[in-house]
């Protein structure tokens, strides 16, 4: 059972909360191709280390917030508020930096 | 390939079993293949099998990281059935049964399909109204179903508790549908392979691929680089990762999906059933043990542990709808890697890097996609062309909005 | 009546469990025994000469009491008969109630089964796999199927209750035995909050009978206000974040006793403490499945603690200096002990001192090489090893009824790996050891048990390997593991679910590491080669019902009651389940049929009036400067034109295009709106709102308040409903001028504030009245007064949904799927024309979202009733289905069939004839645009 510390709250048991998908995704304009768009609906970050997401105290403070965990081993790195920058962790910056492939076969 | 008989059987009963032979080869890699595998799972497994069965193509490598089934192939609960709304859908998992239902004797290896009928039961009336929508869906694609009263439930499966928090109404039945033993699809599809020259290498992972003009050209392993000029991926649960070494980015997320069996009793439950509103699947194996799924753990995750919220929730269900089961005991639980796509339909195809090949995206239900997938994916690569079964299971369907709803349509997990 | 021919006499100053004044009585397969009060089953059982206990899983080969804990692999009864029973209980953990009735899981005396045995070469591992392949495996599998399992699940509905518990502490430990005992006291001293759990009945753990829980060190714990002692409780689950799960089974088990039978403790701990003790492992040699044979340490545990012997004329074969003791204990209770045969050459001089002093033989280098016997121990062939213990040099066989082996002991690290400390096969103790360290747990004093070292070897290096059995419940032998790997099933995990070794409900923990073992020796490799087979939770079976706790029936998913629940119910309303909510779907009078309930109700609200609790509505205010331009973002509806008092119906979407949820969006001031859902969609549509407001558009100033549960709401419809409402005592102007269609007011009913708007679902004049969830009841019951003179009724949602289909408004959830997109019925012209990048709207123009054959929303007409659910098909149609039917019913004017559809390129196809398909029955229909009823819509215009 995860247990997350709420930046409100404090730590609390994982049933009181929601994940939120990944955190820091810029909506695109209204303007961009559909693969662009595509991209922004389905495409996040799925890797094997550290996930930068989101999470919501459903059953406390009703807050969004952040959080930088690894997902090979649930280890949460770091908690913080929406709004605030990412935290960036020395070994994890490749993989944060994927590549940007196109979604779409030819 | 040893033929299995029971005239073999008993003579080799008699010399002591020392005349079996090994169930697939274990050579060295060769330099270079005409069609890599990545992933020593079912569906990698069956793919190398139909190369070279359906398509002569047989110096394929199937390269697997740990030991061939260890992923989701041995992780599953071991349902097989082709009662999807979408015709689409329901034209390939109904091709992919009709395989299971001659894979036995296809592969000599008895995989122990046991067509015991897998029931989705209905909650509510619009579930109801839900189930008789799908019901006839998957007639119309010549799919069998039957619509059952609550009634017919009962007399089906005697322990129901009809009367739970959410009274069960009614439901459907695939009488088809049923169960397989997971290892023996595995190893069956490996035996066979094998004996048709496929090279089977475990303790080999990939960490790169080579790739010159637009074109894959071979990948990097454990034990060293390995070319072809046609490679597949299938690699449920860690399909992004190896996305990734190849540049594409996949619309997935991977998260724990949980399976647990109780200790073993005698003959209680003989049909599968499906709850979508409460989240439990449950069934009874041939050793005896319950086995019981639920929904996945709600986040990103390769740990390949679940959490206690969703154990909890999903024994609690099982009990709704069986409280006489509250005394068995749960003897074991773990956890698979998932691969969920957005529209919870697979990903297969041509990927935009030529001659790379991608079959991932099964989320909670690649087990009966096994031989479908394989036979599919062979195809594909023979003709590098998507087989016309797999078409709408293309990357782009996410570019142009074709998704394939599954999830949404029929509103259950699966 | 004895208690037992093995029950040794208390002059022995052996039995510190039992109480020899209690006499217990039990029976086992329908004989009566008597038993000790503080005695197991099992130990009672062995008191009484019992030998066979269960039979094996495969041969169904005779089984006796082969250890003395949670490890058992053989001695698994049943308990009690009917609701109450207990499903396969090991033995060695019941403890003895007088009363107690137990019965062996297979047929101990004769059993047809037998015969496998004699054919044991057919059923080796990968039998399954080569056989039953004609005609199909669903030929055999019945057969397979009844042999297999044991115990039948009872049918009744469990009786008793589980709890669960949570703990929060500082230091958890695990095992009260002299470790543990240490790692609590000093933790305790420091002023933490500890835990210290037990699984046996007192604490002391394998040294228990030396203390019997009076020691004062045990004591002074006791009162320790900051410590918390669990006996009878077993860590099962080693989770994320340390998250340990305990099983406490609490005595005196029983519905009546008011306790729960188990509880499910679910700890969450800063350190854990890992001072689990190890569990004996076997040798390994022919026929080493024989009742009478048994590990060293449980029979030292029977003797010391039960004062039974285990056998009158024992052997006892170890690779270590443990079971010494046991020889030496044994002879000291007056029991005859024929021999240690050590497997190990250089015995230390101590033990050889010991062993001459107390005149046992002691034959060094030796290992037990087969048995004799049938369902009890009669004999043992003792193998003189090489030097280099790969060859026999000489044997002797000693006539014997007891076999005590030891091969060492394993630590049990079963929750340290679920909790990822990484495990490893340790060349001096030959048997797994922690690997790395863990940030939070630690494993404490067992791998280092003393005389656990430069062991001697555990696997007979002669007989017939078809004979030496590896996992004894599984009935998985040498020759299987051999088998498997001659097949090049050769990962110890391919050897696992090949053979199934230590997949049974004992999970390998005596079979395990052998196997391991016996795999390095067949391939010739280090065991630490091998690797090892995943350790799963739980570490011991756990009750379903236990991991459940309370959260089933009505708590698997609390029920939520209207306002006027006991309303509905006293006027026969019918309740059903949507969603979590209770509501009426219709109030069936006597002598009516459903049917004819809801037409009636229908009619009622067509010509005269009706009243529907509606309060499950959805309701979000929506408040602050930056309301308007906050909620423009959601639906497709351009709300800049929208004016204060005055509702909208309106359409939200998903990012991806597809319709979310519906409802009206009302303004009540330029930055006060409250905007309806629907019923199911109120958590939903609410939390959509946070999302967005909070990780995408902070800067905006609103505030969004959920108030569904604040304000009941009531539907009042019907031409009359107007006449009804003004007939109460009312603030409000309720004339069509001041209050017209869409048109939304405030102020007091019967002197309680309401919001009332004028939103009509059903296609008549009709109101939607919000009242504080208090008064509601005043306001129903003045309502229901007050309409009398006009015929008012109560109806329910049967109804008001077949209006609506009548009137063709969209059902959201019912009508459109997951996959329904604006246009699709018929909203796509709004969707489009609206400027700004609300949510979706970009989805829209996604090719897939423009085909002109996508499934449009579309009615349909017959001369036969239409079933939900029905697939179309058009005439020449090519494709597998061309949509289906969404809703329908009978019209309440014209009792003619109808229905609305999602059809293949719909709207194309108005006035065409289709056929319908439901089960094997096909019918007719015809096209037709909705609505059916009052297309200009005069009727809730007025």
């Amino acid at each position: 059972m995860l247990r997350l510390a709420c930046p409100y709250c404090g730590v609390r048991d994982q049933p009181e909360f929601r994940f939120g998908g990944q955190s820091h995704i810029t909506r695109p304009d209204f303007e961009v191709s559909d693969a662009v768009w595509a991209d922004y609906l389905f495409v996040r970050d799925n890797l094997k280390g550290m996930l930068y997401e989101r999470w919501l105290h459903e059953y406390g403070c009703g807050r969004w917030f952040n959080v930088a965990r690894d997902t090979a081993t649930h280890e949460v790195r770091a908690v913080y508020r929406m709004g605030e920058a990412k935290p960036m962790f020395h070994h994890e910056q490749a993989s944060s930096c994927q590549q940007t492939a196109k979604v779409g076969a030819p | 390939m040893q033929r299995y008989s029971l005239l073999n059987l008993a003579r080799n009963a008699l010399r002591g079993n020392k005349d079996w032979r090994a169930a697939w080869r274990t050579p060295t890699p060769k330099r270079g293949y005409d069609v890599i595998v990545i992933g020593g799972g079912g569906h990698g497994l069956a793919t190398a099998y139909y190369l070279a069965r359906e398509h002569g193509i047989r110096n394929v490598a199937v390269l697997e990281k740990g030991w061939i089934g260890g992923g989701n192939s041995g992780r599953n609960t071991q349902v097989c059935r082709s009662n999807y709304f979408y015709p689409a859908s329901a034209a390939f998992y109904e091709h992919s049964l009709k395989l299971y239902e001659g894979l036995s004797r296809e592969l000599n290896f008895n995989i122990m399909l046991s067509q015991r009928g897998v029931l989705s039961l209905a909650h509510s009336e619009h579930e109801l109204e839900i189930n008789r929508r799908w019901a006839n869906a998957t007639l119309m694609s010549g799919v069998d179903s039957e619509i059952l009263s609550a009634a017919d439930i009962k007399k089906l499966v005697p322990r129901i508790n009809l009367e739970s928090r959410y009274p069960v109404l009614g439901g459907f039945i695939q009488r088809r549908g049923g169960i397989a033993r997971h290892d023996a699809v595995v190893w069956g599809y490996a035996r066979a392979a094998s004996a048709l020259g496929v090279d089977i290498i475990q303790n080999c992972e990939v960490t790169g691929f080579q790739a010159s003009a637009g074109r894959v050209r071979g990948v990097e392993t454990s034990l060293g680089a390995i070319t072809a000029d046609r490679v597949v991926m299938s690699v449920a649960g860690h399909s992004s990762v190896l996305a990734q070494r190849a540049g594409l980015r996949l619309p997935i997320t991977t998260m724990a999906l949980q399976a647990m069996v109780t200790e073993p009793i005698k003959p209680a439950l003989d049909s599968i059933l499906v709850s979508g509103a409460i989240h439990a699947y449950v069934s009874q194996s041939d050793r005896g043990e319950i086995v019981i799924g639920g929904a996945a753990d709600a986040y990103n995750s390769y740990a390949q542990r679940g959490g206690l919220p969703v154990l909890q929730g999903t024994i609690a269900a099982v009990l709704e709808l069986f409280p006489s089961f509250s005394r068995l005991r749960l003897m074991r639980h773990w956890a698979g890697m998932v691969d969920i796509t957005p529209d919870t339909t697979p990903i297969m195809g041509l990927t935009p890097l030529e001659g790379l090949y991608i079959n991932c995206g099964w989320g909670t239900g690649g087990f009966k996609a096994i031989p479908g997938g394989g036979h599919s994916m062979a195809d594909t690569i023979a003709n590098n062309r998507p087989h016309p079964l797999i078409e709408r299971f293309g990357l782009n369907r996410f570019e142009n909005g074709a998704l394939i709803d599954e999830g949404a349509a029929a509103g259950v997990a699966h | 009546m004895s208690v037992g021919p093995f029950r040794l006499p208390a002059e022995r100053g052996v039995g510190s469990a039992i109480d020899r004044d209690e006499r217990v009585r039990f029976s086992f397969d329908d004989t009566t025994y008597e038993g000790f009060g503080g005695d197991t089953l099992a130990s009672a059982l062995l008191a009484n000469g019992v030998r066979t206990v269960s039979r094996s899983f495969k041969f169904r080969r005779p089984r006796g009491v082969y250890s003395s804990g949670i490890e058992e692999t053989n001695a698994f009864v049943q308990l009690g008969t009917g609701a109450s029973s207990v499903l396969s209980a090991r033995a060695t953990l019941v403890e003895l109630t007088d009363g107690l009735r137990a019965s062996s899981l297979t047929r101990r005396r004769f059993d047809v089964g037998r015969m496998l045995d004699v054919t044991a070469p057919l059923w080796a591992a990968g039998f399954y796999n080569r056989t039953f392949i004609w005609p199909s495996w669903h030929t055999y599998e019945w057969l397979i199927r009844r042999m297999a399992g044991f115990g039948h699940a009872p049918n009744e509905r469990d009786p008793d209750r589980y709890d669960i518990r949570n703990l929060h502490c500082d230091v958890l430990v695990v095992g009260s035995g002299a470790t543990g005992f240490v790692a609590a006291s000093k933790a305790a001293e420091s002023g933490a909050r500890v835990v210290l759990v037990e699984q046996a009945n007192e604490l002391g753990g394998r040294d228990a009978w030396q203390q019997r829980g009076s020691d004062p060190g045990i004591a002074r714990l006791r009162q320790l206000p900051n410590v918390q002692i669990l006996t009878r409780t077993c860590a099962v689950g080693y989770y994320d974040r340390d998250v340990i799960t305990l099983l406490e089974s609490v005595p005196n088990e029983g519905a009546c006793s008011g306790q729960p039978r188990e509880r499910y403790w679910i700890v969450r701990a800063n350190r854990v403490v890992f001072a689990t003790g190890a569990i004996e492992q076997p040798l390994v040699f022919c026929n080493n499945d024989r009742p009478g044979i048994l590990l060293a340490g449980a029979a030292h545990e029977y003797l010391r603690k039960y004062a039974v012997a285990c056998g009158r004329r024992v052997v006892v074969a170890t690779n270590n200096d443990t079971a010494y003791a046991v020889a030496r204990d044994l002879k000291a209770g007056g029991v005859q002990v024929l021999a240690v045969a050590d497997s190990r050459f250089d015995i230390p001089t101590a033990r050889r001192d010991e062993m001459r002093t107390l005149s046992i033989p002691l034959h060094e280098g030796t290992m037990p090489i087969d048995t004799q016997g049938f369902s009890a121990l009669r004999g043992v062939t003792l193998g003189k090893l090489s030097r280099d213990a790969r060859h026999i040099e000489s044997v002797h066989r000693l006539a014997c009824d007891a076999l005590a082996i030891s091969g060492g002991w394993n630590p049990t690290l079963h929750l340290y790996s679920q909790a990822t400390g990484k495990l490893g096969y340790d060349a001096r103790s030959n048997a797994l050891a922690p690997q790395s360290q863990h940030p939070v747990a630690m494993v404490a004093g067992s791998f280092d048990h003393e005389g656990n070292s430069d062991l001697g070897p555990r696997l007979s290096p002669v007989g017939n390997r078809a004979r030496q059995w590896i996992d004894l419940r599984h009935d998985v032998t040498v020759a299987d593991l051999e088998l498997a790997l001659r097949e090049n099933f050769v990962s110890i995990e391919h050897q696992k679910r090949y053979t199934t070794t230590g997949m049974a409900p004992d999970q390998g923990k005596t079979s395990n590491l052998t196997a391991l073992e016996t795999v390095a020796r067949l391939r010739g490799v280090a065991p630490s080669e091998i690797g090892h087979t995943t350790f799963r939770p739980p570490f011991v079976p756990v009750t379903l019902g236990a991991i459940a706790g309370r959260a089933i029936g009505k708590r698997f998913s609390p029920e939520r009651l209207l306002p006027l629940h006991e309303w509905h119910v006293r006027q026969g309303g019918l309740m059903q389940d949507y969603g979590e909510w209770k509501r009426p779907a219709v109030y069936v009078r006597e002598g009516e049929s459903r049917h004819q309930a809801v037409m009636r109700e229908a009619r009622t609200v067509r010509n005269a009036c009706g009243l529907l609790d509606y309060s499950p509505l959805g309701k979000i205010e929506v408040h602050g400067p930056d309301a308007l331009d906050f909620l423009n973002r959601f639906y497709i509806n351009d709300l800049r034109t929208l004016k204060p008092g005055r509702a909208r119906y309106c359409l939200m979407l998903r990012e991806t295009g597809v319709i979310f949820d519906d409802g009206t969006v009302v303004m009540l001031a330029p930055d006060r709106f409250v905007v309806t859902t629907t019923s199911g969609n109120a958590k939903r549509v609410a939390s959509w709102f946070e999302e967005w407001h909070q990780c995408e558009w902070p800067h905006l100033r609103v505030a969004i308040v959920p108030v569904t549960e604040q304000w009941a709401c009531f539907s009042l419809a019907g031409p009359k409903s107007r006449d009804v409402l003004t007939s109460l005592d009312s603030t409000m102007d309720l004339s069509t001028e001041r209050h017209s269609h869409l048109g939304m007011c405030e102020g007091q009913l019967i002197g309680h504030d309401v919001r009332l708007y004028r939103v009509s679902f059903t296609g008549e004049l009709a109101y939607e009245i919000n009242i504080r969830a208090g008064a509601a009841s005043e306001l129903w019951n003045a309502l229901m007064e007050a309409g009398k003179r006009h015929g008012i009724q109560p109806f329910g949602l049967d109804a008001l949904l077949l209006m609506r289909l009548e009137k063709g408004f969209l059902h959201v959830g019912t009508d459109t799927d997951g996959t329904t997109v604006p246009d699709d019925v018929g909203w796509g012209k709004v969707a489009a024309n609206k400027p700004m990048h609300y949510i979706g709207k970009r989805s829209l123009s996604l090719p897939e979202h423009l085909r002109a054959d996508r499934l449009q929303l579309v009615g349909l007409k017959a001369t036969t009733d239409i079933v939900i659910g029905s697939h179309v098909r058009f005439a020449g149609s090519s494709e597998v289905t061309d949509g289906w039917v969404t809703s329908a019913g009978r019209s309440v004017t014209t009792d003619e069939p109808i229905a609305l559809a999602m059809l293949r390129g719909g709207r194309h196809r108005i006035g065409a004839l289709v056929r319908l398909h439901d089960g094997g029955t096909i019918t007719h229909a015809t096209v037709v645009a909705p609505p059916f009823y009052d297309p200009a819509g005069d009727r809730m215009n007025v």
